[in-house]
């Protein structure tokens, strides 16, 4: 091929193609679009950021779309592109092409909705452009079937296709493999994805192979060894996205919530504008108990929903819940800014979007937990009472949001059986994502081993130690601030009933300790027999009437 | 202090990525105004070599001190896949078309069509980029390409027939901190980038390497980069 002349005149009829070009930087636009006018294109559209180009591909099948990779704030070309397939904005022969100012292209995870057509470096001339357009152009024509078949969603056929033009276009072949073995996880067959990631890795370690095997893997359930894979990817590239992201979706499988943790903070440091991602980071940092964590991690989601196509009420919601939570236990970590912050997030959300039918639900049971937190029981008790005729028999009528918003709320108020009672519940339902259902098991699994939180139970703990050595008012003191902070609470309850019910059997019956006990006794009325706490909880009752008929009268 | 660095690294990421956007739109706009009002005069054309190989060069700085400043950071991606290596080089001399055909240059390239290789494509070609635009600048008036396979790696030669290398750059040409020469404004930057990239590039407990040496097949210098 020595000494032939580079042409630079394209072979394509460019003038009948509709294309789209995308980027923050307007003189690169102005520039992109006198250089495609000088190559033969007339039909030009541009546009200054995602939400321009996805509306613009709304009215418009475009045949070309190019994109700049990083436009600042908010979503990149790689986001807007999975975006714009995953809602099926463009079709499926558009040639998709990002351009990049990059050192390096981002590894992406090989599934189809998120590789682009091709790749182009700023900067570039309008030979370079022409021949990209060309080959892609190309390409893309010769794997049209291919395109069309995973369109309709036939994928044996998509299959079938890639093995002839295997066969036939021997440049091809990578992609064809790479295409085959994606399909077959779409059918479920993963011994067959298996093979293929197998024999392309026999030839040589790529990180999109590994990292398609190590999916494959959680698939078949596989999840040490799919972590061992991902080891591997890390040691090629220790930036790799996707690796941390699948690394992150094993431990969750193996019940590791530190390591999810920990693995989901490295993705989103690496790539933090993932709605997806973060909220799954904040729900994971929530079962960890780490809200602070928890609350980055929705401001984040928050921040990058305000970008994408729709805007979701739930990241309000999530994000001033996790702000009220990261206020609970004891009063120092009350903030008066935090109430507010939590108040505004929820009034932002009714000038933003459609809030949701369940939002004034949503918005009490957050309230519930504020009051608490405010160390007004009395006012959270009383919310919770008007929401809780409903809500608890009726729980297929709510959403696995609120319905974790609610359990959120009577566990702070100390309502075990009634969370017990909707966590249960919940793990029957199919629509529970995986760190929402690894959420519900570590919250039932605490109650096996009867455990106040935090705060509560140190003074469940300082006051049972007073009352062992007869210090009865200080103990009910104690108990007292503890039933403060989780009213519901069954145990905490019995205790400050037994320590009055104590006093007044030993010393005196006052009108003040008989109203109180009365009152920790009703709060924990509803028990039925097969409660272990019944048999405690019948003895004082029959100690409390005892009172009432023997003893002295108050004074 | 760590507040201060922080700051420092904001700074130079915006400025790189600036500067690199306008240093783009002028070779872009160059490239257009040629193609509008090609240079008929031997002087015209010099100029026009002149702003082109200037702005590439800073174009190319720039795209080094990026990646080296990510590599030093661990956030440099490396993102290896299948290439075809000759349409590859074929796109890579077309970038410097321009350059290429104002200085009239005679640009042969040696690659088998359907070789396929592993590689990141975008780090490759911006050593190339560096090495391409330094050869077109020293050769008298032949650059040729040269992709051949060696011993479990490929290899890709830029080969000129100018004056070539000096001794101590063949020695060691990625050493760049025991080397910069403020006299002939060779920093061996660009140098050091490449043996950088090449050395990220593994397979099987191998790691590529470059070579500068005076062997070239049509008498100068030439810069060899295997990739394992």
């Amino acid at each position: 091929m020595s000494n032939k002349p580079l042409s630079t005149t394209p072979r394509i009829d460019y003038a009948s193609k509709y294309v789209l070009v995308v980027d923050d930087f307007g003189q690169h636009l102005d520039f992109m679009s006198k250089a495609l006018k000088a190559i033969g294109f007339t039909k030009i559209a541009l546009a200054h950021n995602p939400k321009e180009a996805t509306s613009l591909c709304q009215e418009t099948t475009f045949d070309i779309i190019f994109c700049d990779y990083n436009m600042g704030e908010g979503k990149n070309g790689q986001q807007l592109l999975h975006e714009l397939r995953y809602f099926k904005t463009v079709r499926h022969d558009c040639v998709f092409i990002m351009v990049t100012a990059e050192t390096s292209r981002e590894v992406v995870l090989g599934a189809l909705e998120s590789e682009p057509e091709g790749y182009i470096a700023k900067p570039f001339n309008q030979a370079v452009l022409c021949r990209k357009i060309d080959r892609l152009l190309d390409k893309k024509m010769c794997l049209g079937d291919i395109h069309l078949a995973i369109e309709y969603e036939k994928y044996k056929e998509a299959i079938q296709l890639c093995e002839e033009t295997a066969a036939l276009h021997p440049r091809h072949v990578s992609w064809c493999q790479k295409t085959s073995a994606e399909l077959y996880l779409r059918l479920g067959k993963y011994q067959k994805a298996k093979h293929i990631y197998k024999l392309i890795l026999a030839k040589r370690v790529l990180d999109w192979a590994l990292l398609g095997l190590a999916r494959t893997l959680i698939y078949l359930e596989e999840y040490k060894q799919a972590v061992n894979e991902l080891q591997q990817v890390l040691i090629l590239n220790n930036n790799c996205v996707p690796a941390f992201d699948l690394l992150a979706e094993c431990y969750q499988h193996l019940d590791e919530a530190d390591l999810v943790q920990e693995h989901l903070t490295h993705a989103v440091k690496l790539s933090p504008f993932s709605v997806e991602r973060q909220n799954t980071l904040g729900e994971v940092c929530e079962t960890n108990h780490d809200f602070e964590s928890a609350c980055k991690a929705y401001r984040s989601a928050l921040k990058a929903s305000k970008y994408s196509i729709k805007e979701e009420p739930e990241r309000y919601y999530k994000l001033a819940a996790a702000i009220t939570d990261s206020m609970s236990g004891d009063m120092s970590r009350f903030d008066s800014t935090k109430v507010m912050e939590a108040h505004r997030i929820l009034a932002e959300m009714e000038g933003r979007v459609d809030s949701g039918k369940e939002s004034e639900i949503r918005k009490d049971l957050i309230g519930v937990r504020l009051f608490l937190n405010q160390q007004k029981p009395r006012q959270a008790l009383e919310l919770m009472q008007d929401l809780d005729q409903g809500l608890i028999s009726n729980p297929d009528n709510l959403s696995t949001a609120t319905l974790i918003e609610l359990t959120h709320s009577l566990l702070s108020l100390g309502d075990e059986g009634k969370a017990k009672k909707i966590l249960v519940y919940l793990l029957t339902r199919d629509d529970l994502s995986l760190s929402q259902r690894n959420h519900a098991k570590t919250l039932l699994g605490k109650f096996d081993t009867d455990e106040l939180t935090g705060r509560a139970r140190e003074l469940n703990e300082d006051a049972a130690k007073l009352y062992d050595v007869d210090n009865l008012e200080g103990s009910i003191r104690l108990f007292s601030e503890a039933v403060r902070l989780s009213p519901k609470s069954v145990v905490l309850n019995l205790n400050l009933a037994q320590a009055m019910v104590r006093v007044m059997e030993t010393e005196k019956v006052t009108s003040d300790y008989q109203k109180r006990s009365k009152v920790c006794l009703a709060s924990v009325g509803e028990l039925d027999e097969t409660s272990r706490h019944f048999a405690r909880y019948s003895k004082l009752v029959e100690r409390f009437e005892a009172l009432n008929t023997h003893g002295s009268r108050p004074n | 202090m760590s507040k201060q660095r922080l700051d420092f690294a904001l700074a130079f990421g915006s400025a790189v990525h600036d500067v690199k956007n306008s240093v783009g739109l002028l070779l872009s706009t160059l490239d257009e105004f040629m193609k509008a009002n090609p240079p008929v005069t031997a002087e015209d054309k010099g100029r026009a070599v002149v702003l082109n190989y200037e702005a590439s060069r800073i174009n190319n700085d720039m795209m080094q001190l990026l990646s080296i400043y990510r590599l030093e950071n661990e956030r440099l991606f490396i993102a290896v896949e299948e290439v075809q290596v000759a349409e590859f080089l074929e796109d890579e001399m077309l970038a410097h078309d321009m350059l290429l055909r104002m200085k009239g240059l005679e640009v042969e390239i040696e690659c088998d069509e359907g070789l396929t290789w592993y590689f990141d494509s975008m780090l490759i070609k911006n050593v190339l980029n560096n090495v391409i635009v330094n050869t077109i600048r020293y050769t008298k008036d032949r650059l040729k390409v040269a992709v051949e396979s060696v011993d479990g790696y490929v290899r890709i030669s830029i080969e000129d027939n100018g004056r070539g290398f000096p001794e101590e750059l063949c020695q060691d040409p990625g050493g760049y901190l025991t080397r910069i020469n403020f006299n002939t404004g060779s920093t061996g930057l660009g140098l050091y980038f490449s043996a950088r990239v090449a050395e990220l590039h593994r397979n099987g407990g191998r790691a590529g390497y470059i070579e500068v040496d005076n062997n070239s097949t049509i008498g100068g210098g030439a810069f060899r980069i295997y990739i394992p």
